[in-house]
C-alpha cells in the first residue's frame, strides 16, 4: 500500500520552536498592547442591520439625525449595495427599545426599509457573559490538563497545554492584526479549537505511550520521532478533512459563521502544526529534565 | 467473536430503523412539505425561522419598594428609600445581588429591617427577612412568568407560531416569539406592567401651591434650574398644566429629584398624558408647537387593576364622544363597582385620571354618580394599541415592572438566507468529505462512507428526541462533527495498514486495528466533548446548539465509525468480498 513516512521531527524541532515562539511573543505584545476588541456580546450595545429599498443615499444625515435624537453615538457602516438598494449596520450604546429609531427610520425612509436583524445587549448580561466566557476556558484548560495528567502523565500534560496556549494566543494575535471582534461565536470556536488541537495531540501521545512500552529501552527521541511518522498520515487525513469543513462553512455558511469559521480555520492548521512541532518537542525536553533530576536525587 | 455477528446486525438495523422513524416526519415536512407531520418534526431555532427573543429582567428595585411596608411615617420611608438606594448602588458595583447588600449594610449599621417589612414576618431577626423577601421574589416571579403566558397566549398574532416563556436564572424571563416584524410594538406589550389606576386629580390651586414651594426652594437654594413659571402653563381645559416637549424629560427628572419629590409628595403624584398636543401660538413659526399635559394626581387610586374585569377593544358607537375611534371598554368587579359608586358620587364635577403604567390616557370630568361600573378609556394611537391594552389588562397586572435587558431579533429574510447557506454548506461539505475519503482511501473508504451517512441519520434522530433545535452555528456543529468523526475510520484504517505492512493476514490485520485503535479514538474524543460540554454552560441559543449537535454527533460517531465499521468488514471478510481487492 503506501510509503511509509520518515521526516526527522525531532531535529528540526528546536527551529520550529524558535520560530513558534518568536510569533508567540509578538501575539503576547499585540494583544497587551494593541488589545483585541470585544463585540457586543461581552461590552454591551445595539447592533441593528436594515435594508434600504430607496434611493435616498445620504448617510451623513442618517448618521447625524440618529445621533442627535438618540443621544449617543451611533455608527452607520454601509456593507452591500445592488439595484435594489443598500444594507445598512448601525451599531449604537445599549437601546432597551427601539421605538425612538423606528420612528426616526420612518421619518426618513417611510416604508422603504426592513429591520433583517437586532442584537442588543445591557452592559450586566454582557459583563455576566464576559465572566462566563473566561471561566470556561479556565475550566476546560484544566479539565483537559486533569485529563491527560491522570491518563498520560505531567510531562505529556505541561507539553499539550504548551501547544494549546501556543495555538489560542497566536490565534488572538491573528485578530488583532485583522481588527476581528472576540463574540461568544468566537470563544466557541476557540474552544472547538481547544478541542480539535487536543485530538492530534493525544494520539500522537497515545502511540508515543504504546512504542515506549514495546521497547522500553530505545531512546526517547528516537521513539518520538518514529510516533510522529507513524502518525502523520492520520494527523493529515484528519486535518484535510475539517479543513474542508470549515473553508466550506468560511465560503458558502454565510455571513454569520464566517468570523467563526475563520478562527476554526487558523486553528485546524495551527493545532495541527503544534502537534507534530510543539507538544512532543516540548514534552521529550520536560521528560529528560526529570528523568536527569531523579537520576542526580538517586545519586 | 463471529457468533455474535447477527446480534451486532441486529443493534444495528434496530438503531436504524428507530432512527428512520424519528426522522420521517422531518424529511416529509422539509423535503416534501407535508404540513402534516408539523408536530413530529426537529424544530428550527429562531436564528433560521425568523423571530424575536428577549430577555426580561425583574426590576428589582422597584420590586423591593412595592414590597416594603404600606403604611410607612414620612421619617422611616425616607430612611428605607436612602437604605434601598446604598443597597443598588453596591449591588450594582459588586454585581451582587440586591438583597445581599441590603442585609450587608442593615447588618453593619444595626438597623433593624423588620421595621420596614412587618407585613413580611413577624420575626426581628434580618436573616429571616431576608429569607421571606426572597420568598416573594420567587412568587412575584412564578407570578410573572403565569402573567406572561397568558398575556401572549391572548394576543390574536403572538399567541401563535408556538411563543414560549421561560425563566432564567432567579430574576429573568426569556420570551420567544416567531414570526414577528413589529419588534418595538411586542416589546412594548412585552414589557408592559398593566398598571391601571383610576386616580382623582388635584385641582388646579392645589397644584399651583407646589410649584410655588417648589419654585421657592429653587430660590432658596440657588438650585440650578429655571423657574417653573417659565416652563408651566396652567391649561384652560382640565386640571393640569401644559409643558412644551423638549422641556418634559428635564422636568420629570428634576420631580423624581430630591428634595422635590418631598414636596410634592403628601399623598400626590406627578403624571403625564401619553398624547402630544399641539398648538399654534406663534403664527410666524411654520411647526407648531407641542405640548403634553402634566396632572397631580391622589396617591390613593379610587380603583386599581385588580379591581377590573372583562376589558375588550371595540370601535366606539356611533352617537359617543368617541364614536369611531377605538376604544377599550370594561367592567368592576363587585367591590369595584361599589368603591367606584361611592367615588363618582362623592366628586362629581372633579376629573379622574384613567393611567395606565404611568401615563394617563384620559381625564374625563365626573358629570354623573356611577354605579354600574362600566367605563371606557379612549385615547389610543392605534387599534393595535387598544387591542394591546385590552389584552394585558385581562392578562392582569405584573407585580413590578420588568426591563429588557437583552434582543435578539432576526427578520424572516435573513433566516431564510441562513436556511439555504446552511443546507448549501452542509451538501458541499458532506460531499467533499466522501469524495476525499473514496480517493485516499479506495475500498476501505466505501465502508467509511456509509458509516457517515448513517451517523449523520442517527444524530438527526436523536436531536429530535433531545426536543433540540437546530440552530445554523448546529448545523456548523453537525459538519464539523463530519469531518471530525471520519477520523476515528482514519485511525482505525491507519492502523490496519500498519498491520498489513507487518504481513498480518487480513483478519489478523482488521482484528489489531480495531483493538489497538479503540483506546486512542476514546482518549481523542473524551478532550473534544470536555470542550463541548463546558461550551454548553456558557452559551445560551446558537452557541448551546452547537454544542450540543457538536457533542451528539461525536458520541454517535463512537457507533457508527466502530461497531458499524467492524461489522461490515467481519461480514464480508466472511463471505470472502473483501480478499480481491487486497
Amino acid at each position: 500500500m503506501r510509503h511509509t513516512f520518515n521526516i526527522p521531527f525531532v531535529k528540526f524541532s528546536k527551529y520550529f520552536l524558535a520560530t513558534s515562539i518568536v510569533i508567540f511573543c509578538i501575539s503576547i505584545y499585540l494583544i497587551i498592547f494593541k488589545g483585541i476588541e470585544t463585540s457586543i456580546d461581552f461590552r454591551g450595545g445595539t447592533i441593528i442591520n436594515i435594508s434600504i429599498l430607496s434611493d435616498n443615499h445620504d448617510l451623513t444625515f442618517l448618521r447625524d439625525t440618529l445621533s442627535k435624537e438618540l443621544t449617543s453615538g451611533v455608527n452607520v457602516v454601509e456593507v452591500e449595495s445592488n439595484s435594489d438598494g443598500y444594507e445598512l449596520i448601525l451599531t449604537t450604546e445599549y437601546l432597551s427599545n427601539e421605538s425612538e429609531l423606528s420612528t426616526i427610520l420612518n421619518n426618513i425612509y417611510n416604508t422603504d426599509y426592513k429591520i433583517n436583524k437586532i442584537e442588543s445587549i445591557g452592559p450586566k448580561i454582557g459583563d455576566e457573559l464576559s465572566k462566563n466566557a473566561r471561566n470556561a476556558i479556565l475550566v476546560s484548560l484544566l479539565l483537559i490538563g486533569l485529563y491527560i495528567t491522570i491518563r498520560f502523565d505531567l510531562s505529556y500534560s505541561i507539553g499539550s497545554l504548551a501547544a494549546l496556549m501556543h495555538d489560542l494566543i497566536i490565534t488572538l494575535g491573528i485578530f488583532t492584526i485583522l481588527n476581528y471582534e472576540i463574540s461568544i461565536a468566537i470563544i466557541a470556536a476557540l474552544l472547538t479549537i481547544v478541542g480539535y488541537s487536543l485530538n492530534d495531540t493525544i494520539v500522537i501521545y497515545d502511540r508515543i505511550r504504546e512504542n515506549i512500552l514495546n521497547n522500553p529501552h530505545r531512546e526517547k527521541k528516537k521513539i518520538i520521532n518514529e510516533s510522529l511518522n507513524q502518525t502523520l498520515s492520520r494527523t493529515l487525513v484528519t486535518s484535510i478533512t475539517t479543513l474542508i469543513v470549515v473553508v466550506v462553512l468560511f465560503m458558502y455558511g454565510g455571513n454569520v459563521l464566517k468570523p467563526f469559521a475563520f478562527t476554526l480555520i487558523v486553528g485546524v492548521i495551527l493545532g495541527t502544526y503544534s502537534s507534530l512541532f510543539i507538544a512532543s518537542p516540548i514534552m521529550l525536553f520536560l521528560d529528560e529534565k526529570i528523568n536527569i533530576d531523579t537520576e542526580e536525587e538517586g545519586l | 467473536m463471529l457468533n455474535n455477528l447477527q446480534f451486532r446486525w441486529a443493534i444495528i438495523v434496530a438503531a436504524l430503523a428507530c432512527s428512520f422513524y424519528f426522522i420521517y416526519p422531518s424529511i416529509q415536512f422539509y423535503l416534501f412539505q407535508n404540513k402534516l407531520t408539523e408536530n413530529k418534526i426537529i424544530k428550527l431555532g429562531l436564528d433560521l425561522k425568523g423571530g424575536l427573543n428577549i430577555i426580561l429582567e425583574l426590576d428589582e428595585y422597584i420590586f423591593m419598594h412595592r414590597l416594603s411596608k404600606k403604611r410607612l411615617s414620612k421619617q422611616s420611608k425616607l430612611e428605607y428609600k436612602n437604605l434601598l438606594d446604598q443597597a443598588f448602588a453596591n449591588s450594582t458595583k459588586n454585581k451582587t445581588q440586591l438583597y445581599e447588600e441590603l442585609l450587608i449594610i442593615a447588618e453593619n449599621e444595626g438597623i433593624k429591617l423588620n421595621k420596614y417589612f412587618s407585613n413580611l414576618s413577624k420575626s426581628s431577626n434580618n436573616k429571616d427577612i431576608l429569607e421571606e423577601i426572597k420568598n416573594q421574589k420567587t412568587y412575584a416571579m412564578n407570578n410573572i412568568l403565569d402573567i406572561m403566558r397568558n398575556r401572549i397566549g391572548e394576543h390574536d398574532q403572538y399567541g401563535l407560531g408556538e411563543p414560549s416563556i421561560q425563566q432564567l436564572g432567579s430574576n429573568r424571563l426569556v420570551v420567544e416569539l416567531a414570526g414577528i416584524s413589529d419588534v418595538s410594538r411586542a416589546k412594548e406589550y412585552i414589557q408592559r406592567t398593566a398598571d391601571f389606576e383610576l386616580a382623582l386629580v388635584k385641582k388646579q390651586p392645589e397644584f399651583s401651591d407646589i410649584i410655588y414651594n417648589i419654585n421657592k426652594y429653587i430660590i432658596n437654594n440657588d438650585v440650578d434650574f429655571p423657574s417653573l413659571d417659565s416652563l408651566m402653563l396652567p391649561d384652560r381645559s382640565s386640571e393640569g398644566y401644559l409643558v412644551e416637549e423638549n422641556y418634559v424629560e428635564q422636568i420629570s427628572k428634576f420631580f423624581n429629584s430630591e428634595p422635590v419629590s418631598q414636596i410634592i409628595k403628601s399623598n400626590n403624584k406627578i403624571v403625564w398624558d401619553n398624547d402630544i398636543l399641539s398648538f399654534d401660538l406663534n403664527a410666524n413659526v411654520s411647526e407648531p408647537s407641542k405640548f403634553r399635559r402634566i396632572y397631580l394626581v391622589s396617591d390613593n387610586p379610587a380603583i386599581s387593576s385588580g379591581m377590573i374585569q372583562t376589558p375588550k377593544a371595540v370601535v366606539s358607537d356611533a352617537g359617543t364622544d368617541n364614536a369611531g375611534q377605538w376604544v377599550v371598554n370594561l367592567d368592576m368587579s363587585k367591590t369595584g363597582r361599589r368603591k367606584w359608586a361611592k367615588f363618582t358620587g362623592e366628586n362629581i364635577n372633579r376629573q379622574v385620571a384613567i393611567i395606565l403604567d404611568g401615563q394617563v390616557y384620559m381625564a374625563p370630568f365626573i358629570r354623573d354618580k356611577i354605579s354600574t361600573g362600566s367605563t371606557q378609556i379612549s385615547g389610543f394611537a392605534s387599534m393595535q394599541e387598544a387591542k394591546d391594552i385590552a389584552s394585558v389588562l385581562k392578562a392582569g397586572e405584573l407585580p413590578a415592572p420588568i426591563n429588557i435587558v437583552q434582543t435578539n431579533y432576526i427578520g424572516p429574510s435573513l433566516g431564510e438566507d441562513s436556511i439555504r447557506s446552511g443546507s448549501f454548506s452542509m451538501l458541499i461539505g458532506m460531499g467533499l468529505i466522501l469524495l476525499f475519503i473514496l480517493i485516499y482511501y479506495k475500498s476501505f473508504g466505501i465502508i467509511a462512507n456509509i458509516a457517515l451517512i448513517i451517523n449523520i441519520i442517527i444524530v438527526f434522530a436523536v436531536l429530535y428526541t433531545m426536543n433540540a433545535v437546530l440552530t445554523l452555528p448546529g448545523i456548523a456543529g453537525l459538519l464539523l462533527t463530519v469531518g471530525i468523526s471520519v477520523d476515528s475510520n482514519v485511525i482505525i484504517f491507519e492502523r490496519i495498514k500498519e498491520e498489513l505492512r507487518l504481513k498480518n493476514d487480513l483478519y489478523v490485520s482488521i482484528k489489531n486495528g480495531y483493538n489497538k485503535a479503540f483506546i486512542t479514538i476514546l482518549d481523542a474524543n473524551v478532550t473534544t466533548l470536555l470542550t463541548a460540554f463546558v461550551l454548553s454552560f456558557i452559551g445560551s441559543g446558537p452557541i448551546k446548539g452547537f454544542a450540543t449537535t457538536l457533542s451528539v454527533g461525536i458520541v454517535c460517531s463512537m457507533f457508527t465509525a466502530i461497531f458499524l465499521t467492524k461489522t461490515i468488514f467481519i461480514t464480508l471478510l466472511n463471505n470472502n468480498i473483501i480478499k480481491k481487492y487486497i
